[in-house]
């Protein structure tokens, strides 16, 4: 009791101990993780780093209670989602999680200011569609249909839908992935904006190392390992980023 | 191996896709079942109804003569070229009254088991119960529906014709046990056929042993064609192996009729000849009894006269006799008296001569008395002399006897007898005087005794003395004697002078006595004239009096005779009248007769009635049937194929899109276009060609086992065939095949249109756009957000909403379509029993019956179940119109009461539903007769009765009606287009509502009726022809049933096909935190939309399949219901949204299961 009293002390707004992700593949089972254990602190722009099939994606997707671990344990402000129905990670995805993928997932039929009201639409206190794309620099745009909007301002809708439900967690998984490089840095940019001036804890996948700069905290992942955790005291702005 | 890989790729698709592959293949399976199984339907029905035909030897025509075969008939048939077997028979239609007294109409035709020992006689009959007639007096009734449940094996039943003809002319025998129940390939449905008698409606038909039938030409022949085993029943080749056949058989039946009609006529001439030959046989004959009877008349006169001369003739005899007579007796009168004068003349007469007489006969008398005395006296006076002589002797003897005795005495006292012997000696001494002294002495006193001579002289001494005593008595008598002796001679002197003197007196007397007796004579013979006189008189008068009588008597007799002769004659005219009458009748009916006759001999068809199995209703009907079946098979399933395809055609083009990388791929690896697209082509072919083959495999069974399963109850055809058929097989294989492989092949062709590079990037995401709603802003702000999502997302993908709702609507119809048969069929006994024949039930009169007998007031009025009732005239005939050609059977009805009719029947307008009032102009016929006759209000139609007259009927109404025909008119109308008032042979009633009309109970005590032929209740008839429609019934099951499987899979498959290709999409939502319902919900929204506008298409489609579909299959007897209910409409919907959901509680779970890192990273 004791511990679990420290424990709770000293704990991490994210925390995840000896996550273990496997996937069988017919009489193969592959670890996608291995005991995978860090922790985020509310409000760090965390990144997560490592080349492909690291696992990267893998602790996403289980941090944004979209796939189930194995072993261990991740818990997430003062909940234990590794222990969550799917029925509560799909109450946790709604309130808590914003996710922005690398291919924006944008639903096609529905106009940028559509795309953000489907989410904002289903959580308690959103913040006005409108208002939210008008953040992101997409006022005039708000519209148009995905297939109007290029691929930064889609995933710039895909940032505002994500915003709109005022998540405790952003969750972007490459979200620079299929965008040239000044879109990217502009989508970055707004991500760490965000991150600053809501206080709201990001947690950016990708491979690019040289994004690590503007964490505030980096995990190198290999093998479904983690391999380091560095805590960038100074992160720098995305615009002194060069890549 | 080359392009191994490739195989395997192809495997593993397969294996991975099983879902698709299995849903490929079960729709095609289902559509190609549906097709084949349906389209196989009418040529199994047909096979099975010609293996039935041919087990049961069905014969190809039954002819039927109008007056019987003659044997050279038949042999003319058996020689007509193609013909087979021919197998004679008699027919006859007879009412049949059972136990239960319940009479129906009955064709019996005769068996004999003979026809049928060598297995070749012609339609066999089926023995369901029992077994079939083997000697006189049994009879095999049908085993069909309508016979009533009370004629049992063993019950007795009599046969009985219409009035006016006589058993005996058909059969030998009326009253037969049934021995079995049999059911005929000639029947094979309910319909029995028409006849003359009764209602007009054969109600079944039967066996009777052969020898029953008292007709001496057979009246039917059944005939195979040789070939016709070759053929199969209803096919073409069939009907044109026939015709020929036909046609002979017919020209054989025209030249044996028109020689028959030639026979015909020859006899009636013949007979108009004899008719001819009597008329003046009888006209001669009646002459001559006439003339007799004037004849007779005149003589009568002629007594008549004579008897009255005669009369006044005799009369005056008589009268002439009667004044002789009393002249007669005048005269006699005189004649009396003269003769009384001389009587008394002559009495005076014969008074003196009597006193003449007296006097001489009191002399006589005198004369004789002393004629007496003095005759005495004359023969005394001898007798006296001689007695006093003798005297005078005996006197002197007795004196010297006394003298000897006193001399002996003296003696003995001087000498007594000294011995005996001296005794002796005196006593003869003594004995020589006196003997008798010597017998006295000689016995008193014998010698012995003392004193002997004392006594002896004692005794001599007192004989002594009484000899002295008695000689002087002797001599006083003598003297006085003597003295009378000499007065009897005095006397004598003095009576012959007496006798002198009455001499002469006599002879005086005599004289006069002569003369008297002279007049006496004289008299007498007067007398015996006036009394032969008399007695003529009386004679006479007798006489008379005698004639008088008699002539009386005679004049009486005469006069008797002469009336007896007229009572005769007038007998004799009255008798002649009467035979004159009788005669002219006679002739009169003979004339009738031969008119008749004449009437008859035109009436006799000219031809024979050569009817092929077409014209059997149960044969036609059945292929009508089948055709029926065929037709919806025409369209039903191919609709069904179409929809079945098309869903197949969306799943592989899905297919193929989703493997649009793999395209790209393998054209980026350098296979050629054909190998990739093989891919798809092999891959829809395995499925469609499983598909096809599972289906049809199983549709070829199912199909048409079910359905001919369901016309077994309408049909007796039993055994099944169910062969394969490579053409429907080949036709709905190929068509699925090449549908989904053609759709596979232009969706890959698409694809690889494109570059490798292009193809191996994800599709480019169909554009979102604004929809037309959106511009309608007031609504489209009004709708929520998810709902403006769903709303974009329908119009969104056009392909696929036009594939949802083509499938769904498909399916929708072929569910309207199915239930909306159910509600045409129910429709049928729904509205006919429950809006139209309203009247509980009908009873069937026998208008044979007296008048008094048949007093439907009192049949009816006095049954307290009865609450009205309504008398009609009841009659089946056929009806034909300029415009159809064809003529159908139809019944004519007429109720007596137009006004009561509505009570019975609701006569009314179908879509209107206004009431149809009957009037004096036309007829109201029954809405599908008026679409088969193509007339309408205004038309004209002709009708043909029972007797073959035809009168036309103006219609001035179409009334709703389902079953069979009806025209219906007043009982005016009728008079106007007939010229006869109809003969009302049955009525309608309707039961109390206390009464139990399911029950028996009435139909029992109308029954109990003489003059109630039979009773049908409506409820009963409702319930009978349910259970024939249940068959119908059992096909729209099978429809349903059909549409509803392929309903479901066909939004299973639409739903999945949505599903996955939009598996990203509903991955982000989920990823965004949509809760399961609401992901579920977004789909499904979606999907109801779809369902529902399909559905809503669905219905239009519907209606109109429905109307084709009965259309197709609505048979010519009857209208089944137009237009589904809207319980149909609501069924069908509610059934495909029960589908949809069922379909979506899956899909929940699938998308409960989709998983969105998958989802979501298949596309990196």
């Amino acid at each position: 009791m004791v511990i679990i009293y420290k424990v709770k002390v000293i704990m991490s707004y994210i925390q995840l101990h000896n996550v273990h992700k496997r996937y069988r593949m017919g009489e193969v089972i592959i670890n996608a993780l291995n005991g995978v254990s860090f922790s985020i602190e509310k409000g760090e722009f965390a990144v997560v780093v490592g080349p492909s099939g690291a696992g990267k994606t893998t602790v996403l997707n289980i941090l944004g209670g979209m796939d189930s671990l194995d072993e261990g344990t991740v818990i997430v402000g003062d909940r234990n989602i590794s222990e969550y129905t799917d029925k509560m990670l799909t109450e946790y995805r709604r309130y808590d999680i914003g996710f922005v993928f690398q291919f924006y997932n944008l639903i096609q039929n529905l106009t940028a200011k559509e795309n953000v009201e489907l989410s904002s639409q289903i959580c308690n206190d959103p913040l006005d569609a409108e208002e939210v794309l008008e953040m992101v620099g997409l006022k005039e745009r708000m519209n148009n249909f995905p297939s109007q909007l290029s691929g930064g301002e889609q995933q710039r809708v895909a940032i505002a839908r994500a915003l709109a439900k005022r998540p405790k967690l952003l969750l972007c998984d490459e979200p620079t992935g299929a965008l040239d490089y000044q879109t990217g840095k502009s989508v970055l940019k707004l991500l760490q904006d965000t991150c600053k001036s809501t206080g709201m804890t990001v947690v950016m996948i990708t491979h690019n190392s040289a994004l690590a700069d503007m964490a505030d905290k980096v995990i190198k992942m290999k093998n479904g390992r983690v391999t380091d955790i560095r805590i960038n005291e100074k992160p720098l702005p995305v615009e002194r980023i060069e890549w | 191996m080359r392009k191994k890989s490739f195989y395997k790729d192809l495997l593993r698709t397969i294996y991975k896709s099983k879902a698709r592959f299995l849903s490929i293949m079960v729709i095609i399976a289902i559509g190609v079942g549906f097709y084949a199984g349906i389209n196989a339907t009418e040529p199994d029905m047909i096979l099975s109804a010609d293996k039935y035909y041919k087990q049961n030897k069905l014969s190809d025509f039954r002819i039927v003569s109008p007056l019987g075969f003659r044997e050279e008939d038949i042999l003319n048939v058996r020689k007509t070229d193609g013909v087979g077997k021919v197998q004679e028979g008699y027919s006859k239609d007879l009412f049949f009254t059972a136990d239960d007294e319940n009479t129906s109409v009955v064709r019996v035709f005769s068996y004999n088991s003979k026809y049928y020992e060598d297995g070749e006689g012609l339609n066999v009959p089926v023995v369901i119960e029992g077994r079939m007639p083997e000697k006189s007096g049994e009879i095999a009734v049908d085993h069909g529906v309508r016979i009533s449940h009370d004629i049992k094996i063993g019950s007795e039943v009599v046969l009985s014709v219409p009035n006016g003809e006589e058993l005996d002319d058909f059969l030998k025998t009326d009253t037969f046990v049934v021995v079995g129940t049999v059911e005929s390939p000639l029947y094979i449905d309910f319909e029995r056929g028409q006849t003359n008698i009764g209602d007009g409606s054969i109600d079944f038909f039967a066996y009777l042993w052969e020898d029953d039938f008292a007709m001496d030409r057979y009246t039917d022949l059944f005939l195979s064609t040789a070939e016709s085993d070759n053929f199969i029943a209803y096919s073409d080749e069939y009907k044109e192996h026939l015709a020929p056949v036909q046609s002979s058989l017919e020209e054989l039946g025209i030249e044996a009729m028109e020689e028959e009609i030639r026979q015909s006529e020859k006899e009636l001439e013949d007979g108009r000849r004899e008719l001819e030959d009597n008329r003046k046989k009888a006209e001669s004959e009646l002459a001559d009894a006439e003339k007799k009877l004037l004849d007779a008349e005149k003589e009568i006169e002629t007594n008549e006269r004579e008897l009255r001369l005669n009369e006044q003739k005799y009369t005056r005899e008589i009268e002439e006799k009667r004044e002789q007579l009393q002249k007669g007796k005048e005269e006699l009168e005189k004649g009396k008296a003269l003769y009384e004068e001389n009587y008394n003349k002559w009495l005076e007469g014969y008074k003196e001569y009597q006193k003449g007489v007296e006097k001489l006969d009191s002399a006589k008398a005198q004369l004789d008395e002393a004629r007496t005395s003095v005759k005495q006296l004359e023969a005394e006076l001898p007798e006296i002399k001689k007695q006093l002589d003798s005297s005078m002797v005996q006197l002197n003897a007795l004196q010297q006897s006394i003298q000897g005795l006193e001399g002996i005495n003296k003696n003995l006292s001087s000498n007594p007898p000294a011995s005996e012997e001296e005794y002796k000696k005196l006593l003869d001494n003594i004995k020589a005087y006196s003997p008798e002294a010597a017998g006295f002495i000689g016995g008193n006193v014998k010698y012995s005794d003392d004193n002997f001579v004392l006594k002896l002289r004692g005794s001599l001494d007192s004989i002594i003395s009484n000899m002295r005593k008695k000689h002087s008595d002797g001599q006083k008598k003598y003297q006085e004697g003597l003295s009378q002796y000499g007065k009897g001679i005095k006397a004598i002197e003095e009576y012959n002078e007496g006798m002198a003197a009455y001499e002469t007196e006599r002879e005086k007397l005599k004289a006069a006595k002569s003369a008297l007796d002279n007049s006496k004579i004289e008299l007498d013979k007067a007398k015996e004239e006036i009394q032969k006189n008399e007695a003529d008189i009386l004679e006479g008068e007798k006489a008379l009096i005698k004639a008088s009588q008699d002539l009386d008597k005679r004049l009486k007799e005469g006069r008797e005779q002469l009336e007896q002769a007229k009572k005769e004659l007038a007998d004799g005219w009255e008798s002649y009248n009467k035979e004159r009458a009788e005669a002219l009748q006679k002739i009169e009916d003979a004339e009738n007769e031969i008119i008749e006759a004449e009437k008859l001999i035109k009436k006799i068809p000219g031809e024979w009635f050569v009817y092929n199995r077409e014209d059997n209703p149960g044969y036609s009907g059945y292929g009508d049937d089948a055709k029926r079946i065929g037709a919806v098979a025409k369209v039903f399933p191919l609709f069904f194929f179409l929809v079945a395809a098309l869903v197949c055609l969306t799943t592989m083009t899905r297919m193929v899109e989703e493997e649009r990388r793999e395209i790209g791929t393998f054209k980026a690896l350098g296979y050629s276009t054909i190998t990739i697209s093989s891919k798809y082509l092999v891959y829809a072919l395995i499925s469609s060609l499983f598909g096809s083959i599972l289906g049809f495999s199983i549709g070829f069974k199912l199909f048409p086992n079910a359905i001919i399963n369901a016309y077994e109850i309408m049909y007796n055809i039993h055994g099944r065939v169910t062969p394969f058929h490579m053409n429907y097989a080949l036709i709905s294989t190929l068509l699925a095949v090449i549908t989904t492989v053609s759709a596979s092949l232009l969706a890959t062709l698409q694809e690889l249109r494109s570059t490798p590079a292009v193809l191996i990037q994800p599709r480019a995401p169909k554009p979102g756009k604004r929809i037309f709603l959106e511009r309608i802003t007031i609504l489209w702000n009004r709708l929520t957000f998810l709902h403006k999502v769903t709303a974009r997302n329908i119009f969104r993908y056009k392909r696929r909403f036009l594939m949802t709702v083509i499938g769904i609507s498909g399916c929708t119809a072929l569910l309207l379509t199915g239930f909306g048969l159910k509600d045409s069929i129910n429709d049928v006994l729904d509205k006919q029993f429950a809006e139209i024949f309203i009247y509980d039930g009908q009873v069937i009169i026998d208008t044979d019956k007296e008048a008094h007998e048949r007093d439907v007031n009192k049949i009816m009025g006095e049954n307290k179940y009865i609450d009205s009732y309504l008398q009609v005239f009841y009659e089946s005939g056929k009806a034909v119109s300029a415009k159809s050609g064809r003529s159908y059977e139809v019944n004519l009805y007429i109720p007596e009461d137009t006004g009561l009719l509505e009570n019975f029947i609701n006569l009314h307008e179908r879509q209107s539903r206004n009431k149809i009032e009957l009037t004096n102009d036309g007829a109201v016929i029954t809405e599908k007769l008026s679409k088969l006759l193509r007339v309408g209000v205004g038309d004209t139609i002709k009708y043909r009765d029972t007797n073959n007259v035809t009168y036309d009927i103006n219609i001035t109404g179409i009334a709703e009606n389902y079953i069979t025909h009806y025209i219906f008119m007043t009982p005016e109308y009728f008079r106007t287009i007939s010229e006869k008032s109809p003969a009302y042979n049955s009525v309608v009633f309707n039961a109390t509502e206390s009464a139990n009309i399911d029950g028996d109970t009435i139909a029992e005590e109308l029954m109990s009726e003489d003059a109630v032929l039979g009773v049908i209740m409506t409820r009963s008839i409702a319930d009978k022809i349910k259970d024939t429609m249940e068959s119908l019934d059992y096909v729209v099951m099978i429809l349903i049933m059909s549409a509803g499987a392929l309903a479901f899979v066909v939004l299973y498959n639409l739903t999945n096909i949505n599903i996955t290709e939009r598996v990203r999409e509903i991955a982000t939502i989920k990823v965004l935190g949509f809760r399961d319902r609401e992901v579920s919900a977004y789909v499904y929204r979606e999907n109801m939309v779809l369902t529902l506008i399909g559905t809503m298409t669905g219905l239009i489609l519907g209606f109109w399949l429905h109307r084709y579909v009965i259309q197709t299959m609505e048979i010519d007897s009857m209208m089944f219901g137009q237009y589904a209910h809207l319980k149909s409409y609501l069924l069908s919907i509610i059934l495909t949204l029960v589908f949809s959901i069922f379909v979506n509680f899956f899909v929940h779970n699938k998308l409960k299961n989709v998983n969105m890192v998958e989802a979501l990273k298949s596309v990196e």
